[in-house]
């Protein structure tokens, strides 16, 4: 949505009505505007994100009463029951399909049916939002929220919807209650949102996109090629998935700035990790620190030894692959960052470095992107056995290159683009701050020029337009 | 206090110009150039204000068969052929509204083949040499809005989605779209003339009901002749000679009703083949299309009807319209390339 041409309209429209219409109106237009987004997008989604929000506001409220007149065990059934069923929502739209598939029960169940069990818009990060609201109104750390349009701006805020960032009732509800502080002119504020927006937009349409293009032409016809275009292939993707998430979360960063909102930040250099821990530190923060705070804790963290701890990496990682999508090859996914990671715990134990960190553990996260990427385990695993074995064919590179349509100008825009991610990447992990902040510390010359750079870079190397249809946000399917 | 905020607004105000002339180059260079269509819509802006008497529009019937140059060498008629290829009347329509912003035609000949030939009310084939080469305007989008299915119409709007990623296909003509290529802009007059001689069979035509006009082509073909009637330019419609079938005939048997009815002229020149000399085995380049040849001749017919008209002068040696020199010495050095073997560039 945030690539599609009417976006940029929508967002005009909100913000003119956010800013004219009386300040206390303000949630009312973020909510209905939202509403608007979702519905536009898919209006089954909308169906089911209205029915979530109301029964999450009204199940919160009666948990936080229950706990006020001291009925602990009641409080805690309805705690219990509303969680369940937050999960039991998720995995519904998440599996049914996958198992129906799998049995071969398509021609038993009308088209209708199969239709409403597509998984609806954002459903995985605002049901996630959801249980750990209902949780923190539970234990007390937060108050149930009484207003609606509130509680629905925290779950339905267009900016987030689609593929998150995973906020915290904490930190997202007190900026919904201060809307009608913000000022249109505040210092700043629009400058640091426009840089966020246009370096998102840079990373999702000309890095994103164009190797788009190149890995999906790569896993697709994987039988077609060497052993190093797989590889390539890998390294590919690896890439694209980090441009088009990070982008997308610049994206939504920078729109919810401009209404004065902040939200979390989802990355921080990823893939300049030097180990696995490190990597989920910086990587899709929002539901890492998600899964550790009302996962990983509960389960006693790493509170119960070192076996305890390992048992439960693995179960966070096994969620956490379930959660991202239907399928073995997502637990396999999960599996291998659960081994990678308890590895890393056992490494770290012992206090000892590995030389070369950062390229193994590059390495490490995009042979797990594999099975990320692929349709089934099956294919994973084919694709892998293919790319081990090939060997190298370079008489053929020609016909490779005309495969995958690379011309000498497409080639060139590849490697500028992977070099300038790569190395902006490397420079904000030793400032500790990301780029969009970083541009904004410039001087006013320099921000404008690097403005005027990024914008003449989309116009003619952004991958929009006819004939082209803009990969989805790959986020935008789990 | 007042010095910061001048310095930030003068580096803001830098920067937005930067960009726009960043873009006007950009789009200058990326933009499309084809002769089926975008150059002869293009071309238009870059002619002198309010110097053409006798607009030519339709389709490809218009920019192959009629010959600017002939017009202003043997008779001094200042003409240009503002058509497309397979242009329908509804956005033929739309060509009017933008020509008038800058040109104010004495007389308008309009080819009226599309609606005898194509019956659809989207026409999608050539729609894009019909479209890329106007300039952004509200009379675009409408045109567009009339011209395209909702869902398709992000398909060829805006321009520059369609074309920036021609970075890797330029060619030396890209960077001949500036203002100072002006003078060479202004001799292009939409004429794009074929070198090919076919041989085509003569059609011999019974067909006398009237009949085929789809309801869009005739609500648009009443609009064009309200529309050049207040605007008050004469209104000619024609079909220019070409291998017409029987169908066609009934349409143009239609079209001929609703001309008498709004007192407007219509010539089917499929009638005088003989009257203009044409030779079905030299002058066609296919069962569509004159050659140069044919071109020639049927010009020379069409413009002993627009003769007739007074008000269209003979401005042969008047200050302002040098351009239309440059025109018949463009057409003659590409006949001499043609003569020479040295022609490139056409459709063989």
């Amino acid at each position: 949505m945030f690539v599609s041409m009417l976006f940029p309209i929508f967002l005009g429209i909100v913000v003119v009505l956010f800013f004219l219409l009386p300040k206390t109106w303000r949630p009312a237009v973020l909510l209905l505007s939202s509403y608007v987004f979702c519905g536009y997008i898919d209006a089954f989604a909308l169906i089911v994100l209205l029915v979530t929000s109301v029964l999450v506001w009204g199940a919160a409220l009666e948990i936080e009463r229950s706990r006020e007149r001291g009925a602990e065990g009641r409080s805690k059934v309805e705690a219990v029951v509303a969680t369940t069923a937050c999960v039991f929502v998720l995995c519904t739209f998440k599996y049914t399909t996958y198992f129906v598939q799998r049995l071969g029960l398509e021609s038993r169940i009308s088209d209708n049916i199969l239709e409403c069990l597509i998984m609806p818009v954002g459903l995985s990060f605002y049901l996630f939002q959801a249980i750990g609201y209902l949780v923190d109104v539970y234990k007390g750390i937060s108050p149930a929220e009484k207003n609606f349009w509130h509680l629905g701006c925290y779950f339905g805020f267009f900016a987030k919807l689609v593929s998150g960032p995973i906020e915290r009732e904490n930190s997202f509800l007190p900026q919904i209650k201060k809307l009608d502080q913000v000022k249109f002119g505040d210092r700043g504020r629009l400058s640091v949102a426009f840089t966020y927006m246009l370096w998102g937009y840079f990373m999702k349409m000309v890095v994103a996109d164009r190797l788009a293009v190149i890995a999906s032409k790569l896993f697709g016809s994987y039988q077609e090629f060497d052993s190093l275009w797989l590889v390539l292939g890998m390294v590919f993707y690896t890439i694209q998935i980090y441009c088009d998430f990070a982008g997308y979360s610049n994206i939504a960063v920078g729109c919810a700035k401009i209404f004065g909102i902040d939200l979390v930040q989802n990355f921080n250099a990823p893939y300049q990790a030097s180990n696995i821990t490190e990597f989920w530190r910086r990587w899709h923060i929002s539901l890492s620190s998600w899964l550790r705070d009302y996962l990983y804790i509960p389960l006693g963290g790493n509170r119960k030894g070192l076996f305890r701890k390992c048992i439960n990496t693995m179960i966070i990682f096994l969620v956490c692959g379930m959660w991202h999508g239907a399928g073995l090859n997502f637990i396999a996914w999960g599996f291998l960052h659960g081994v990678y990671s308890v590895t890393d715990s056992l490494i770290r134990k012992k206090k000892k470095s590995i030389v070369g960190g950062k390229i193994i553990t590059f390495f490490a996260v995009a042979f797990a992107w594999m099975f990320f990427r692929a349709d089934s385990l099956r294919e994973a695993l084919a694709h892998i056995f293919r790319m081990l074995t090939a060997g190298l064919h370079v008489e053929q590179y020609n016909r490779f290159l005309e495969m995958l349509q690379l011309s000498g100008v497409e080639i060139i825009i590849i490697c500028i683009s992977i070099i300038l991610v790569w190395t902006l990447d490397e420079l904000c992990s030793r400032k500790q701050v990301c780029l969009p902040e970083l541009i904004q510390q410039k001087k006013n010359t320099t921000r404008y020029f690097i403005f005027y750079l990024l914008i003449i870079s989309i116009f003619i190397f952004g991958i929009y337009g006819p004939g082209y249809h803009a990969e989805q946000f790959i986020y935008m399917s789990f | 206090m007042k010095k910061p905020l001048v310095k930030k607004n003068l580096i803001r105000i830098s920067f937005l110009l930067l960009l726009v002339i960043t873009i006007y180059f950009i789009s200058r260079i990326f933009s499309v150039k084809s002769t089926h269509g975008i150059d002869q819509q293009a071309g238009l802006y870059w002619q002198p204000e309010n110097s053409i008497d006798v607009m030519m529009m339709g389709t490809s019937h218009i920019h192959c068969n009629v010959n600017t140059g002939l017009l202003w060498e043997k008779y001094g008629i200042t003409s240009y052929d503002y058509s497309g290829a397979e242009q329908p009347l509804w956005m033929t329509y739309f060509y009017l509204k933008e020509l008038y912003k800058y040109q104010s035609p004495k007389v308008i000949v309009l080819d009226v083949y599309a609606p005898a030939r194509y019956k659809e009310d989207y026409q999608y084939y050539w729609i894009s040499e019909n479209i890329y080469g106007m300039n952004f305007s509200f009379n675009k989008l409408e045109m567009l809005l009339v011209s395209v299915e909702p869902k398709q119409l992000s398909q060829y709007f805006p321009s520059f989605a369609i074309y920036h990623s021609r970075y890797d296909d330029l060619e030396e003509e890209d960077f001949e779209n500036f203002f100072w290529d002006g003078n060479q802009k202004e001799a292009f007059k939409g004429y794009t003339p074929y070198w090919n001689a076919r041989p085509q069979v003569r059609p011999e035509i019974s067909e006398e009901m009237a009949d085929g006009l789809t309801s869009k082509s005739e609500k648009y073909l009443h609009k064009i002749i309200e529309y050049t009637k207040s605007k008050g330019s004469e209104l000619v419609l024609i079909a220019s000679p070409y291998v017409i079938t029987d169908e066609d005939k009934m349409t143009y048997n239609k079209i001929e009703e609703i001309a008498k009815q709004e007192d407007i002229t219509f010539i089917d020149y499929n009638e005088y083949y003989d009257e203009m000399g044409l030779d079905f085995e030299q002058d066609f380049n296919d069962d569509s299309h004159l050659n140069y040849w044919g071109s020639v001749k049927f010009t020379d017919y069409l413009a002993s009807y627009l003769n007739s008209y007074d008000s269209i002068p003979d401005r042969r040696g008047m200050e302002g319209y040098e351009s239309w020199d440059d025109n018949v010495r463009l057409i003659y050095e590409e006949l001499q390339s043609y003569e020479d073997g040295t022609l490139v560039n056409w459709e063989e």
